[in-house]
This record gives structure tokens, C-alpha cells and sequence, in this order.
């Protein structure tokens, strides 16, 4: 076994043993967190066994194993990017509301109005 | 137009660092007789002090959040309070009063819901349009033709004057510059009555400093298709 192998699978096998940790307690959904401990557990077979990615990827057209786990990874990253990016987006939703609600609730309290518990 | 109906409109001015035209248009603005509210989007020059001084209606978002999301708290507290029809006024002093009257008249005759302000209806506006903003806003209007099928001439003017039964309708979920788009799909989704109106707009080197660039353009066709597509 190679350093780069001993070093890859133990900080794999760290995070691939805090997500179970994490799914584990409930602090992770069950659905992300069975999508991390695949990708954790492929990247540790990947690295073990770098011929089967070759086999792998030979059988999808690609030639060599490195590039069909470039290509896998750049399409997990955008992915994700686009995953974060809407999970903002919603964030900035709901942040809006809240501040447009203070705006509307102190608006009101300075003009005398009584406040009827936010239904505006 | 009694000074109760007068009172039962709402002209609704989002602002953010408006503080050089700000006093001016609201001092215009007070002369109607209707119901100002500012609403401050997180400005940190002295537009809410001048606001508090024309109008006691004046709303703070603590936080910046764009225009659309000031225009949907003026429309929210406006139908708490009751209107009768509401306006949007841009606060950078490039409407006039008085293109608005004439758009109120127009809905309170039932001509119709929504009377939308049109640059280019009016002659000596659109002979004014620098060519690049002209450019600009003609690929807004005819984007937003392909999109919605709204025929209209101008999709991005500050100025409308929508019913209270018409803004009730208006739910702005694009903060930004997308809200003007947005709103127009809200308004065409319903069976409501819209109308253009030729409306002046008078470009000084301030409301062009405070106008949309390409990027901004393209940034908000972008915030658009997304909210179209993922809501």
C-alpha cells in the first residue's frame, strides 16, 4: 500500500466514521446521510482498489479510472453548488419575511395601532 | 375625488439611500392628499429621517432586501389599512404626480384592475431614452413577452396603480429587480383588467446612476427564470 492510500483511506475512513456517528444520533437525515457513507465508502474502494475503476470506467467508454472519478466528482460538486444555492435562496426567503413582518409590526406600533398578533 | 377617497389610496415609495431627492418627492407627494408610505429598505443615509418628517407612515426593513420586498411590505400594510387602490412611486424623483392621477382616475372610472406606467406611450420620453437604456429595457419587455405573453410596451416602469382587489393578488417572492417581471406574471395569471398608461420619465444623471446596467439585466433575467422554474 502506497502513502497516498494509507493517507486518503484514513481521512476518509474519519469522515466516513462522523457521518455514521453523526446519522447515527439523528444529527444527520437518513437520506444524506446514506448518500455521504456511499460516497465515503466508494472513495476508500476507489483508492484500495484503483484497478476496478479502471474496469468500470472502460465499461462506460471512458479510458482511464482517474477521469470516470473526475468526472463523477465534478458532477456530485455542481450538484451540490446547486443544492446550497437554492437552500439559500430559501433562507433569504424566509429572511425577507421576517424582516418585512418587524417593518410592517413596528410601522404599525408607531402610528398607535394595536398589534393583532402579525396578521398583515 | 373627495378627500375621503383620496385618503383610501396608498402610494407606496420603496427607498434605499434616497436621501438626495427623497424630502422633494414626498413634499410632492403630500400635496395629493393620499396616503404616503415609505419604506425604508435598510438605508444607511438620512431617508428615514426625511421620510419621518413628510409622512407618519414609514416602515424600516433593518436589513437591505431589495426593492421588490419593500414593495410587497408597502402593499401588505396598505391592505391591512384598508385601501382602496395602491400605487408605486419610484422615490428617485423621475415620475410625476400627476401621470399617477390620471391612472387613478382610470381605475376608479372601472376602466380597470391595473393600469401599468408605459416610457414608451409617451412621446417626449421616448425620444429621451438614452439608446442603451432604450436597448436594454426593449429586450426586458420582449423577454418578458416570451415568457408570460404579456403584450405590453414597457415591463419595468416604476409606476402602477393596481386596485386593492388587484394588489391582494401580488405575492413578490423575487427581492430584487425580478419582483417588476414577477409582478406582471401575478397580474396576467388572473382574470384582471390591465392597462398601459403613457407615463413621463424624467432621466437626470441621478435616477440614471440609480437605473439597472446589462449585468443587472442579466442577473435579474437569471433570479427570474430560477423562481420560474424551482418557485
Amino acid at each position: 500500500m502506497t502513502t497516498f492510500q494509507i493517507m486518503a483511506i484514513a481521512s476518509m475512513g474519519t469522515f466516513l466514521a462522523l457521518t455514521m456517528l453523526a446519522a447515527g444520533t439523528g444529527r444527520l437525515g437518513r437520506v444524506p446521510g446514506l448518500i455521504w457513507i456511499l460516497i465515503w465508502s466508494t472513495g476508500i474502494v476507489a483508492v484500495l482498489f484503483p484497478g476496478w475503476t479502471t474496469t468500470i470506467a472502460n465499461s462506460v467508454g471512458i479510458h482511464r479510472g482517474a477521469d470516470l472519478l473526475l468526472y463523477i466528482v465534478v458532477i456530485i460538486m455542481t450538484a451540490g453548488f446547486f443544492s446550497m444555492y437554492l437552500r439559500l435562496r430559501q433562507v433569504r426567503r424566509e429572511f425577507t419575511l421576517l424582516v418585512r413582518k418587524i417593518a410592517i409590526m413596528e410601522g404599525r406600533s408607531m402610528t398607535g395601532e394595536e398589534e393583532d398578533g402579525g396578521n398583515v | 375625488m373627495s378627500q375621503q377617497e383620496r385618503s383610501d389610496i396608498f402610494v407606496i415609495v420603496p427607498a434605499y439611500n434616497e436621501g438626495p431627492m427623497l424630502g422633494d418627492v414626498l413634499s410632492e407627494l403630500a400635496k395629493t392628499g393620499h396616503q404616503v408610505v415609505v419604506v425604508d429598505d435598510g438605508s444607511i443615509d438620512e431617508t428615514h429621517a426625511i421620510a419621518k418628517r413628510h409622512t407618519s407612515h414609514v416602515l424600516k426593513h433593518l436589513v437591505n432586501r431589495g426593492q421588490g420586498a419593500a414593495l410587497q411590505t408597502g402593499i401588505d400594510y396598505a391592505l391591512a389599512h384598508g385601501c382602496n387602490m395602491v400605487a408605486t412611486f419610484d422615490a428617485d424623483g423621475q415620475h410625476r404626480i400627476e401621470d399617477m392621477e390620471r391612472m387613478i382616475d382610470r381605475i376608479r372610472d372601472g376602466e380597470c384592475d391595473v393600469v401599468l406606467g408605459s416610457r414608451f406611450l409617451d412621446r417626449e420620453t421616448r425620444e429621451s431614452i438614452p439608446a442603451g437604456r432604450r436597448l436594454l429595457l426593449r429586450c426586458a419587455t420582449a423577454t418578458q413577452r416570451i415568457l408570460t405573453g404579456a403584450k405590453l410596451t414597457d415591463a419595468h416602469n416604476g409606476l402602477r396603480v393596481l386596485s386593492s382587489k388587484a394588489a391582494s393578488r401580488i405575492e413578490l417572492t423575487n427581492d430584487r429587480m425580478a419582483h417588476a417581471s414577477e409582478i406582471i406574471d401575478q397580474i396576467f395569471a388572473t382574470d384582471l383588467v390591465v392597462k398601459e398608461h403613457p407615463v413621463h420619465i424624467e432621466y437626470t444623471e441621478y435616477s440614471m446612476g440609480k437605473g439597472q446596467s446589462w449585468i443587472d439585466g442579466f442577473r435579474v433575467l437569471f433570479h427570474y427564470i430560477i423562481s420560474r422554474v424551482f418557485g
